[in-house]
């Protein structure tokens, strides 16, 4: 499961994203293109990442980041990730004044930034998701009931 | 000791800072305006204040960081500044720094993360009290050790 929680601070929008499992896709949005370069340090795991130029492309296994390592969002292309070890940490820094160019979960968009007191710290919002994604081609994984009941669990 | 080591790109500094429980980081500068700290893990003392992770402080204007780790494991917490402002950064780094962090760009910014990063730096992490100084973050800066 992927665990985001964005919160702000004096001069940025931090995204703190947990991951549990191996496979879980770790992007926010579908169809993630940024406009401009972001930072992300990797605190815990590591993260197979992944590109393609337009969407009808197929996705392209750049490699893989192992934490701690500091890395930069490319921008002007599709990207994704998902994670290889069984727990994953990243943070997401977006400073305030790039927040408009910077995709982000649903309830940051609904959030008004820019009327949010300097002085003051919120926690905009959080949300769990549960979505795997395959290790070589990024192709979402489904996650079937039998995936969920425990072996030793019957219906009769 | 407990350690703190610096990233940066052209828009963001970011410390990390690391403490065990009972030991402590200083940083022996401060700065004329807030900063934010976040804790990201466990539990500390900042100045004064008792904050558990994940919870973001301000530093108050003119007040040096003292940051001590309490509870039983490690605690992590990173000080954020904008390399952009340059009131803030004139007060941390000298105008080389400065301009290194605003030009810098690392071997692998065309792939947009390092092929081979070093994963060594829990291993500076030795037990005691640490004071973060000007000249460590100058020295971190030049050497940009997370390239």
């Amino acid at each position: 499961m992927r665990k985001v929680k964005t919160i702000t601070t004096q001069d940025h929008l931090i995204h703190i994203i947990e991951t549990d499992s191996v496979d879980d896709e770790t992007t926010c949005i579908p169809e993630l293109k940024l406009q401009e370069q972001i930072a992300v340090f990797h605190l815990d795991g590591s993260i197979n990442q992944f590109t393609k130029n337009s969407l009808n492309d197929d996705w392209v296994l750049e490699g893989t980041v192992n934490s701690p390592a500091w890395t930069f969002g490319k921008p002007n292309v599709f990207v994704g990730a998902q994670t290889p070890t069984s727990t994953t940490t990243f943070i997401v820094f977006v400073p305030k004044t790039k927040i408009s160019s910077a995709p982000a979960p649903e309830y940051v968009e609904k959030a008004d930034i820019s009327n949010i007191d300097r002085e003051s710290f919120v926690e905009i919002g959080a949300v769990d998701t549960d979505k795997k994604a395959d290790p070589v081609t990024f192709d979402e994984i489904k996650i079937s009931i039998d995936d969920l009941v425990p072996d030793d669990v019957t219906f009769e | 000791m407990a350690y703190a080591r610096l990233v940066f790109n052209s828009q963001t500094l970011a410390i990390m800072n690391m403490v065990d429980p009972g030991e402590t980081i200083n940083y022996d500068w401060s700065i004329d305006e807030d900063y934010s700290i976040v804790l990201l893990e466990g539990s500390v003392t900042v100045n004064g204040n008792a904050l558990e992770g994940v919870i973001e402080h301000r530093v108050q204007p003119n007040e040096q960081l003292s940051m001590t780790g309490t509870g039983d494991t490690r605690s992590y917490c990173i000080s954020l500044f904008r390399v952009d402002d340059d009131n803030v950064m004139d007060q941390i780094v000298s105008e080389t720094g400065k301009t290194r962090m605003r030009t810098f760009e690392p071997t692998w910014i065309d792939a947009g993360w390092p092929s081979d990063p070093d994963t060594t730096w829990g291993d500076d992490f030795t037990s005691g009290n640490y004071t973060y100084t000007k000249a460590i973050v100058e020295t971190q800066i030049a050497n940009s050790e997370w390239d």
